[in-house]
């Protein structure tokens, strides 16, 4: 098993107008991960819920998507979820508000087609929490432990290919790290993992490969190394753009860009 | 001046959060804040924007409390702007709310003049970010208390928005506050900073 994701065309449309996505193409590799970003409203969000077939009914989507060369259809990224491809959502309102955390990754773990007898605790454990979780509601967690629920939940079944949506909004520096190095470490382990997204200086020690998207389009494919210095190592002049704008860097606009 | 005075409030009767905080802002200046998640910042935001009443303190505008009843001269601006407006308008009257905006004003925070007729939902985050901002300064408000404003904006957009702002507080003297979690957007843009550990209750 290769756990090689690609991307092909991949196009999104809606009835009422909506932010689609625009001829996209992207290949995550297995012992890679890549980071794709962009700011809000750029289409991040639909494209990992494109990948997964989790669109609403009245979406329109051209391309195509395969994992290790057959392409997914709806029915076959249903019964793919959680076990080969697993997306670790934005919103902590994923979790479900009457049911305890240990109830949830259990239920994650089952399907995946793992036994009852599921360690919950070492999976938490995984993602920096201690058992003690497993009995609370998510209600009476903070957003960043929520978050990273999410994350021990997606990882149960020890997906392929493992797609996480902003998994570091709202942790403080330490999660965050524990957070990032957790998702290295899959890639290490020969994994192919995504991790979507706004902040590029956040995830790039960990990137080995930036996606940079907007308005619905990859603006550029580039090495994580090339973000260094004058930005000179980068293919395209938007990506050098971002980073010179960076407050850490120039914060030089330098030409006008009308575009949220 | 934009002072707060003894500043104390809670949402939670148990839980202080914020206890007896004093800061000042000067005309033109640029004071930077930042501290963790739940620490209070946004909450120290809208008092002193007048959105919730302090349960103790008070907010000075000029050393006198700040009127109220019209567009208010201490502009609070969102971290979620959709929430801040109607989502029966289009874009053009949620604009004008205050007053007509400057059209040099709207191009150099790269509001569309397209956008007018559409509504809050049919633009991005960073899109309505720029319109609440235009909607603040279009009344040319004494101070602005921007909270993470450019948190949904690429970096580009980011600088672009912060070059105006800064250009505004040196050009007019509008003084902001600046929340941010953002370490290096604070040193570059603030000329003073102030930052809390914990809960402002903690800490005072």
């Amino acid at each position: 098993m290769t756990h090689l994701l690609e991307i092909r065309n991949l196009s999104l449309r809606f009835p009422c107008g909506g932010m689609p996505l625009e001829d996209v193409t992207l290949t995550a590799r297995p012992g890679e991960l890549m980071a794709i970003v962009g700011a809000s409203g750029a289409g991040k969000s639909l494209l990992a819920r494109a990948v997964l077939h989790l669109l609403p009914a009245n979406a329109r989507m051209g391309g195509e998507i395969r994992l290790n060369g057959i392409p997914l259809s709806p029915a076959t990224a249903a019964g793919m979820r959680g076990r080969a491809l697993a997306l670790v959502p934005q919103s902590v309102t994923f979790l479900d508000p009457l049911a305890t955390v240990g109830q949830q990754i259990r239920w994650a773990a089952r399907r995946a087609g793992l036994p009852r007898s599921f360690p919950v605790d070492q999976a938490l454990a995984r993602v920096g929490l201690p058992p003690e979780v497993a009995r609370l509601y998510p209600g009476a967690i903070s957003a960043g432990m929520a978050r990273r629920v999410l994350l021990a939940a997606a990882l149960a079944g020890d997906p392929g290919v493992v797609l996480a949506d902003e998994p570091t909004d709202g942790l403080d520096p330490d999660n965050l790290r524990l957070v990032l190095r957790r998702l290295r470490a899959l890639a290490d382990a020969g994994r192919t993992v995504v991790v979507i997204t706004h902040d590029l200086v956040t995830a790039l020690p960990y990137a080995d490969r930036v996606a940079v998207m907007r308005e619905g389009r990859i603006l550029a494919e580039e090495r994580a190394a090339a973000f260094s210095g004058d930005g000179s190592a980068l293919l395209s002049d938007w990506s050098r753009r971002l980073w010179n704008a960076l407050p850490q860097n120039a914060f030089d606009t330098a030409g006008r860009s009308t575009h949220a | 001046m934009l002072e707060a005075r003894g500043l104390c409030y809670r949402h939670d009767p148990r839980l202080p959060l914020i206890e007896d905080i004093s800061l000042k802002i000067a005309p033109g200046e640029i004071l930077g804040l930042s501290g963790p998640s739940g620490c209070g910042k946004s909450t120290l935001a809208r008092l002193l924007a007048g959105y919730p009443r302090p349960l103790a303190g008070q907010v000075l505008l000029d050393d006198a409390p700040a009127a109220r009843g019209g567009p208010s001269p201490i502009q609070y601006l969102s971290q979620s702007p959709i929430q801040t407006m109607n989502p029966r308008w289009r874009i053009g009257r949620i604009i004008a709310e205050g007053a007509p905006p400057d059209p040099a004003l709207a191009a150099k925070l790269g509001v569309e003049p397209g956008w007018t007729t559409r509504f809050p939902h049919e633009l991005s985050g960073g899109q309505l970010m720029r319109v609440a901002l235009l909607r603040a300064v279009a009344i040319s408000p004494r101070f602005l208390i921007a909270d993470e404003i450019s948190a949904p904006l690429d970096a580009v957009a980011q600088a672009e928005l912060w070059h105006v702002l800064l250009g505004l507080a040196r050009e007019t003297g509008i003084g902001i506050l600046a929340i941010s979690h953002d370490e290096a957007l604070l040193s570059r843009i603030a000329t003073r900073r102030i930052g809390f550990a914990d809960r402002m209750a903690a800490i005072s």
